[in-house]
């Protein structure tokens, strides 16, 4: 059984998701400036205009090649630090996923994207990184890419939430907020609080389509 | 040949010493022309600020930078290898005309 | 032809400003570029922008790229992998401050260094 873009419903979710991140500029920003430079709730608005933009291009694309235009213009819109950590994510993935993927191809192409995110970044889980989100998040899919696609996807969606509650009590050791040391405990990250919010948006606009 | 053998003043050095003049000292522009200089030769060459403690690569336009040597310094070069007199006779000139361009170079 | 210089920088002001300490270093023969702001021009760095200066300054002797912080160096990687794999060889980013970097950088160009003398004497400032 295949999942293509199609019935992967990626164009709409990526509407949703694009809506959120607009919506979520301020709130990101403010997290942002507690433990980094205050910009990424504009960089991650910005990078969803610009995908809001060329969405009519993604139409009928294979999921690949829409994964792979979409990490494209993150990089090339986003502008700071987090355009080339989800471009990379999206450009791995897309490069990973085959012609008529199944789920479990999904699954893989997730763990290959957020690999991909961890070299790029040059860090690992458990440094308070969007990683802490996006990792345990790819494993839970991973793990029930075998099951039912709305089993699944919820897995993939409460791990994704289990690691944004992990990173919380964490000490930042990468990117902006390494500068902030102590100050970073108890604080949410930027990078981690976005991927949330994309899980979370990804993973309602798909159970959405299944019912 | 190490910088200890040069210290020694061992043999197959040559020395020679030359006031620094312009404004600057042996600061950036000056520095960069004295070390682009020293390279076009094969010899090793080495510098110390008068009254300094070390020699260091007159080649190295970071280390003869970080010399700091004032105007109205001298500096003393010290050179072995084949073309060592031409490189000490060569850069001596150059400081001394203050490192203005040679005509039609 | 010497080792050409790019500077990167989240603010376009540090960024020009940075190149012309470099150019009052070492004089108008060197090739020094500078990109800062994101794509909206405000604070934060853009991929495309550091890929047009890379295609403009690029030559066979190099460019070295000095950055500030994070994002500045991921997008210059992303932007150094965009080029052919012939050109991307002969550009390295140095792990240098960026002001410091550039004006030992461009000592070092301008006395004729190569692409890899031009970038250990970006990081081997403190050293020096």
């Amino acid at each position: 059984m295949t999942v293509g873009a199609a019935e992967a419903g990626i164009v709409g979710a990526l509407d949703l998701l694009c809506e959120r991140l607009v919506l979520a500029e301020a709130d990101l920003n403010a997290l942002d400036r507690a433990i980094g430079d205050g910009d990424h709730g504009g960089n991650m608005a910005r990078a969803a205009r610009s995908l809001q933009a060329m969405r009519g291009e993604l139409d009928g694309l294979p999921a690949g090649e829409v994964l792979r235009r979409i990490g494209k213009a993150i990089v090339m819109s986003a502008g700071g630090a987090s355009g080339p950590l989800y471009g990379t994510l999206l450009l791995e993935m897309g490069k990973s996923l085959p012609a008529e993927p199944t789920p479990s191809d999904w699954a893989a192409a997730f763990m290959a994207g957020v690999a991909g995110a961890g070299r790029r970044g040059r860090s690992a889980e458990g440094e308070k990184t969007m990683l802490d989100v996006l990792a345990p998040a790819a494993r839970a899919l991973e793990a029930r890419s075998a099951d039912d696609g709305a089993g699944a996807i919820r897995a993939m969606r409460d791990a994704a939430r289990a690691g944004f509650d992990a990173q919380r009590p964490l000490r930042a050791t990468k990117g902006r907020a390494a500068y902030v040391g102590e100050r970073s405990i108890g604080q949410d990250d930027p990078g981690a609080a976005s991927s949330l919010l994309a899980i979370v948006a990804l993973a309602e606009a798909y159970l959405e389509n299944c019912e | 040949m190490s910088v200890s053998d040069a210290k020694a003043g061992g043999p197959g050095w040559v020395e020679s010493s030359i006031v620094v003049q312009g404004a600057e000292g042996l600061h950036a522009r000056p520095a960069i022309k004295l070390s682009r200089a020293a390279r076009g030769y094969s010899a090793q060459i080495l510098i110390r600020a008068e009254g300094g403690e070390s020699w260091v690569d007159a080649k190295s336009v970071a280390k003869v930078i970080a010399l700091r040597v004032e105007t109205g310094k001298a500096v003393l070069l010290r050179a072995s290898g084949a073309d060592a007199e031409a490189a000490l006779a060569g850069l001596c000139d150059l400081v001394a005309r203050d490192f203005a361009e040679e005509g039609g170079a | 032809m010497s080792v050409a210089i790019l500077i990167v920088s989240h603010s376009p002001d540090v960024a020009r400003g940075t190149a012309d300490l470099a150019r009052q270093m070492a004089g108008q023969d060197l090739t020094i570029g500078w990109t800062g702001g994101n794509p909206e021009g405000g604070l934060g760095t853009s991929m495309a922008a550091i890929l047009e200066q890379l295609d403009a300054i690029w030559r066979p002797d190099g460019v070295v790229v000095l950055v500030d912080m994070g994002g500045a160096e991921t997008n210059s990687e992303m932007a150094i992998e965009e080029l052919d794999p012939a050109k991307a060889e002969q550009v390295k980013i140095c792990q240098a401050p960026l002001v410091e970097g550039a004006i030992m950088a461009a000592a070092e160009a301008a006395s004729g260094g190569t692409l890899d003398q031009v970038c250990r004497a970006a990081e081997e400032f403190f050293q020096a």
